[in-house]
């Protein structure tokens, strides 16, 4: 195969299927957080775990860091709150004060519920928007390898790095290159014969490769 | 009623009678423990009549029939189809050529004058059409003040029931139109013929105030070699005539000054409501009423005493009130009169002889402690500062000259001849013709000695008792032409119907009392193909060749042009008033003062007494066990003549707030015994005469009285009129004109009919809403009004927050329950001013009155006599307003000054504020009640006023239009509006400027001034709403009983709270 950093399309009119990653099945979660851990310790560069149901602990053995997202809801609310505070204010106080039984302008007590409801509105959904950011979503390049993991399966899946092609290496500069090649270099080398051997060491029940397709593939 | 009140009282010792009450049965603890009067006073509306509430119910409890489902849901279906109707797009259409005094948005005011009462009128005219009537300040008897009927002229002008073109008719057998000039060549034949022959012709017309109108009738029958005008309607104080013709030689009706007199004795005479110029009575007796805040030891009113039968308006604003049989008046006035000779030294008339004190007292059930106590208090007040009014059809019986004679007798040994009773100087000689001449009349015509009949703007076979037999005989004369406003029950009798104009479409002037001349002069084009009056008759003089002598024949005869009823007036005028002066000149200003300034006549002198005229007087004579029935007038619809207006109909009567009907008044005793019920009809029988009434249970009734009015029960008055109550002027004995004192028996028929009464409505959840006190207290602590009642006031108002600035104008208004006699003209000039629908006598009984401004009444002690209350409700324009914080939509918020206005664009109709109003002031639209005006009548809106429509909420604005208008006036030239200039439609119409109102801001203003004196208190001020108007408490001059009702209003409050 040569360098393993550059990949070599085998040809370019027939779609040749491309290799997404190496699938290891696992018979129970505690098989799975097991091989994890071990998996992680490998340091490949890239890799993720399937889970019918959340599975406590999981997060830590892929060694995933705490999620962004409660600062963006906070924000956000905060945001909706403001918002709601300028509105009501400036409506209500400043642009067309309206002297309702003879209460203050600003009878705050009445504004309560439009704070309540643009917070909650503004938070709600920044989070949504903001967890499909993180999570990169929708992604139609990618489809379920095996539609049993929602079910009843466990399974590993370590991911072929995405490679450079011979045609987009010779347009970077040597510096480029050498910073690519270094990065790669941190990671555990990917071939799909000593990944799937890996696995099958790590205890998977059944090993299999996976090639990228995509939603209308 | 049918439970004992005074056991029930003492079943229950915890329970305390609220101290001010509507009605008797709130006196009763049964009352405040039924659960469906529970539910029923906790009810805003009433979604059904509550006459039919317990048929409903009982339907209900069945469930709904099959066939009743299906008829709802295609009913519903439909409404919901029609619900979503566009509002009405209606067309701006502008002037091609606009009239030179027309400008778009400015209203034009003409000086005219009421030929019903000879008040003056500013008629205000926006865009060619009268809108609104208000009184002449210039004018000296009306003063700017005009009463409910005055104000509801403008709406007869338009009335779609008015005749529209000449009619012959065939005496009960139809009618059809004709053309005037064929009516004039038929009608001069004739009349020529009758001028030809014997010519009796007779004039038979209402009184006439106007003198150049009475010189032209004059004149015209004048032509003939037998004619005769007579004069007569139910207004006609004839008894008062005669009385004054019997005792003092002429027949006047003399001018009352009640700004002079400190004890003012009224027997039976009602002159706040339906008695002379009430309105000019009211300004002067209240002149006396005002207790001065500054100086409270020293306080003084005048003093009032009613002796009366049916609660009238004055009977209702009396310091003491003795309620008698129709008979009683004639025999209390004797003791009395008795009783002043003895103090004044004077011997006694024999003719007074058999009315001993004991002997009245036992018969009237008035106590000689309290005759006494009148007679002193009439000598006390000293020589010419008393008064005694005496008449009223509730206390005309046979012997009304009698009760005439002992109240002159009195007036003159008490020195008020001369002084409070002018009777030569300002007394008006247009008193009439004589009861006797109308029986003259028509024993005329039943004999065939009238050839020709013409009726002028009267309805004899409505107006006098049908027992005259004034029908049999008109059939009998040859001719019989009626000049009217439209085809009522004479002239469907005649031959001839030629339209008059209304008052506000001629010409024509009034001379009401002496010192008085006032011109009228026409405020628009004549909407219908009528011709004035004298128009007609100077027609007829022409083209009949009638001999008329004077100025009718000069004006007659004039070229065209030159010959008309104003020619004639003016030609009248100017030989008449315009002396020396320039006629022209003096014409212009005649027309816009619309009263002339300088014909002040000397006061009056006092005048010799005729003791003879005491034949009058009748030997004393017990009266009888049964019932007595007395007849009464209405504030609003008075002898009926103009029943087909709406707003008189739905105007609620001061005192039994009632609408829509007329019903037999009975006391709650005498009902009880007869365990009659409110609503029970009842038959009523006086010799071969009976009838059916509703019962309306008035408290302050003698026990022996039942009352009914008069007015009623018109056959072809037109839409609005027809069928509404019964005429109950069979009972009048036509013999002698005795309206009153005919004895009846009253029979339970089984049957109820519910009136639409609108006390019980806008129920204030009985929370203490009204204040009043004796003279004795106001002297003793002149804040002592503010504290009477502890659920009244609240001292210290804490706020949780700055309270809203309000620079620049403020707006507030201040009444005086002292001043407010309930005589209802704010009402009827509100409900002009501001667009205000009617909704008819079922909606009345659903609590769906659209009034902007009511009168409550409030009774307190016994139901026997009662003391009464009236208190103006309107919106209160809270500071704190209730109404603005639940709605919403922002529908109804306050403006910069002060004012709780109502946006109706935004209004979705949710009703929560009016259900959140502590006051119940707020209106709602239920239906598109605009619709009912129909044709010509909207004319009659004001243009400055949105017309609302259904689904909307309205209420009291302060007359918010009449402000901007005079604020841009203010503001065009560079100053702040002035106190005088501004007035709201109620305040402008109240006879005793009982309503102030102004910018409270401004310390100079009258209202600002009003709203920090000693009696002023704000409506449920416990509630912290902050109303913008303040009352003022009703002072009553009444020594001795304590008023203090503040334990028992807390404690009743709670016990049925």
């Amino acid at each position: 195969m040569g360098d393993p950093s550059v990949y070599t399309p085998v040809t370019k009119t027939a779609k040749a299927p491309v290799l997404a990653g190496v699938v290891g099945f696992f018979e129970n979660p505690q098989s799975l957080m097991e091989a994890t851990k071990k998996l992680r310790e490998a340091n490949y560069q890239s890799f993720d775990a399937f889970s019918p149901f959340p599975i406590h602990g999981l997060e830590k053995a892929q060694g995933l860091k705490r999620s962004a997202l409660p600062f963006v809801t906070m924000g956000a609310g905060l945001t909706g709150f403001m918002c709601a505070v300028l509105l009501q204010g400036w409506t209500s106080v400043v642009s067309w004060p309206l002297n309702v039984g003879g209460k203050p302008y600003w009878s705050w007590p009445a504004f309560v519920p439009i704070f309540f409801e643009l917070t909650v509105l503004f938070a709600g959904l920044a989070t949504v928007a903001g967890m499909l950011i993180v999570n990169g979503l929708p992604n139609l390049n990618k489809r379920a390898f095996d539609n049993n993991i929602t079910r009843d399966r466990f399974a590993l899946m370590i991911d072929a790095p995405k490679l450079k092609t011979a045609e987009e290496l010779g347009d970077m500069d040597d510096d480029e290159i050498l910073k690519y090649r270094t990065r790669l270099a941190k990671f555990k080398a990917f071939e799909e014969s000593e990944a799937k051997s890996f696995l099958t060491n790590l205890g998977a029940i059944d090993v299999k490769a996976v090639e990228q397709r995509g939603w209308f593939e | 009623m049918s439970e004992n009140l005074n056991s029930g009282l003492e079943d229950n010792a915890a329970f305390i009678p609220p101290r001010h009450w509507l009605g008797a049965e709130e006196l009763s603890p049964t009352y405040w423990n039924d659960p469906k009067i529970k539910e029923r006073r906790a009810q805003e509306f009433y979604d059904k009549p509550v006459e039919t509430i317990d048929l409903i119910d009982k339907i209900d409890t069945k469930g709904i029939k099959r066939r009743d489902f299906l008829t709802l849901m295609g009913a519903s279906m439909a409404m919901a189809s029609f619900a979503c109707a566009r509002r009405p797009v209606h067309k701006i259409i502008p002037y091609v050529v606009k009239p030179e005094e027309i400008t778009g948005g400015i209203a034009n005011y003409y000086a005219t004058v009421c030929p019903e009462t000879g008040y003056g009128l500013l008629a205000k005219v926006r865009e060619g059409r009268p809108i609104k009537l208000e009184g002449n300040p210039d004018h000296p008897m009306n003063r700017g003040a005009l009463s409910a009927r005055g104000q509801a002229h403008v709406l007869d002008l338009y009335d779609m029931d008015r005749a529209k073109e000449p009619m012959k008719v065939s005496r009960g057998k139809g009618s059809k139109a004709m053309k005037w000039e064929d009516a004039d060549a038929e009608i001069s034949a004739k009349l020529k013929q009758v001028a030809a022959g014997s010519g009796r012709i007779r004039v038979l017309s209402g009184r006439i105030l106007g003198d150049t109108t009475e010189k032209l009738m004059g004149e015209f029958v004048g032509a003939f070699a037998a004619g005769a005008h007579i004069q007569f309607d139910d207004a006609v104080m004839d008894d008062l005539a005669t009385g004054q013709a019997e005792s003092y030689g002429t027949a006047v009706i003399p001018h009352y000054r009640f700004d002079l007199a400190e004890t003012v004795l009224s027997l039976g005479a009602d002159f706040l409501g339906t008695w002379g110029p009430s309105e000019e009575f009211s300004a002067d007796w209240v002149k006396n009423r005002i207790p001065d805040p500054k100086n409270p030891k020293e306080a003084k009113l005048s003093k009032l005493f009613v002796v009366e039968t049916m609660m009238s308006v004055t009977g209702a604003n009396a310091d003491e009130r003795f309620p008698v049989r129709p008979d009683g008046v004639l025999k209390v006035a004797a003791a009395i009169a008795g009783e002043v000779a003895r103090k004044k030294g004077i011997s006694v008339p024999s003719q007074l002889a058999g009315y001993s004190l004991a002997t009245v007292a036992n018969d009237t059930g008035v106590s000689a402690k309290k005759i006494t106590e009148i007679s002193d208090a009439l000598v006390a007040s000293g020589s010419g500062k008393s008064l005694i009014v005496a008449g009223g059809l509730s206390s005309k019986t046979e012997n009304a000259v009698g009760l005439q004679v002992i109240a002159n007798f009195l007036n003159s040994t008490l020195g008020n001849d001369g002084s409070t009773v002018d009777g030569n100087g300002r007394a008006s000689t247009k008193v009439g013709s004589r009861t006797s001449e109308l029986s003259k009349l028509t024993m005329d015509m039943n004999r065939g000695a009238v050839d020709a009949l013409i009726i002028s703007n009267a309805n004899p076979l409505f107006s006098i008792p049908r027992s005259l037999g004034f029908a049999l005989a008109m059939a009998k004369v040859p001719l019989v032409i009626v000049i009217g406003d439209r085809e009522d029950e004479t002239v469907k009798f005649s031959d001839y119907l030629l339209p008059d104009h209304h008052f506000l479409e001629n010409w024509g002037d009034a001379q009401p009392r002496g010192g008085v001349v006032a011109l009228q002069q026409p405020t628009l084009a004549p909407i219908h193909s009528s011709r004035a009056l004298g128009d007609t008759l100077l027609t007829w003089i022409k083209s009949a060749d009638l001999k008329a002598k004077g100025l009718a024949g000069t004006v007659a005869r004039a070229e065209e042009g030159k010959n008309t009823w104003h020619d004639y007036l003016k030609a009248n005028w100017k030989e008449t008033y315009a002396k020396g002066a320039s006629f022209e000149g003096f014409w212009e200003n005649s027309l816009r003062d619309g009263v002339l300034k300088n014909t002040a006549t000397k006061s009056g002198s006092s005048r010799a007494f005729r003791s003879g005229s005491f034949t009058q007087v009748p030997s004393f004579r017990p009266a009888s066990t049964g019932f007595s029935l007395a007849l009464y007038s209405k504030v609003a619809i008075g002898d009926g003549n103009r029943a087909n207006n709406p707003w008189l109909q739905e105007m609620p009567d001061p005192v039994t707030t009632s609408t829509w009907d007329n019903y037999l008044n009975m006391s709650p005793k005498a009902a009880e015994k007869l365990s009659i019920k409110q609503d029970d009809v009842v038959e009523f029988t006086s010799g071969p005469v009976s009838m059916d009434l509703p019962v309306n249970i008035q408290p302050g009734l003698h026990e022996g009285v039942v009352a009914a009015a008069i007015g009623y029960g018109r056959e072809a008055a037109g839409k609005v009129g027809n069928g509404v109550g019964r005429d109950v002027k069979i009972f009048v004995d036509t013999a002698t004109m005795a309206y009153s004192g005919a004895a009846v028996t009253v029979k339970k028929t089984g049957r109820r009919y519910q009136l639409a009464i609108t006390q019980w409505h806008n129920s204030s959840e009985d929370r203490p809403i009204v204040n009043d006190i004796t003279l004795a207290e106001f002297k003793a602590n002149p804040k002592t009004a503010n504290h009477t009642d502890p659920h009244l006031r609240m001292e210290e108002v804490p706020t949780m927050w700055e309270k809203h600035k309000y620079p620049g104008y403020r707006w507030g208004m201040t009444i005086d329950l002292n001043a407010c006699t309930g005589c209802g003209s704010c009402i009827i000039g509100c409900q002009a001013e501001n667009n205000i629908p009617v909704v008819g006598r079922d909606n009345v009984r659903k609590s769906r009155e659209m009034h902007w401004i009511r009168i409550d009444r409030y009774y307190s002690g016994s139901p026997e006599n009662p003391d009464v209350i009236f208190q103006p409700m309107l919106c209160q324009h809270c500071e704190n307003a209730p109404c603005e914080t639940v709605c919403p939509v922002l529908a109804t918020v306050h403006d910069d000054e002060g004012m709780n206005s109502q946006i109706y664009n935004r209004c979705v109709g949710t009703r929560y504020c009016q259900n959140n109003c502590p006051y119940k002031v707020r209106r709602f639209n239920f239906f598109d009640h605009w619709k009912s005006y129909e044709g010509t009548m909207n004319l009659a809106w004001n243009p400055d006023v949105t017309v609302r429509t259904r689904g909307i909420m309205e209420k009291c604005t302060f007359c918010v239009q009449r402000i901007r208008d005079v604020k841009d006036k203010a503001k065009d030239e560079g100053r702040k509006v002035r106190e005088v200039e501004l007035k709201t439609a109620c305040q402008q119409t109240c006879p005793t400027d009982a309503i102030t109102f102004g910018d409270i801001n401004n310390p100079e203003n009258t209202v600002t001034k009003l709203r920090k004196d000693a009696r002023a208190f704000r409506v449920l001020e416990v509630l912290n709403t902050v109303p913008a108007i303040s009352y003022l408490s009703k002072v009553r001059n009444k020594e001795g009983e304590k008023h203090h009702g503040g334990e028992a209003a807390a404690n009743g409050g709670e016990h049925h709270g």
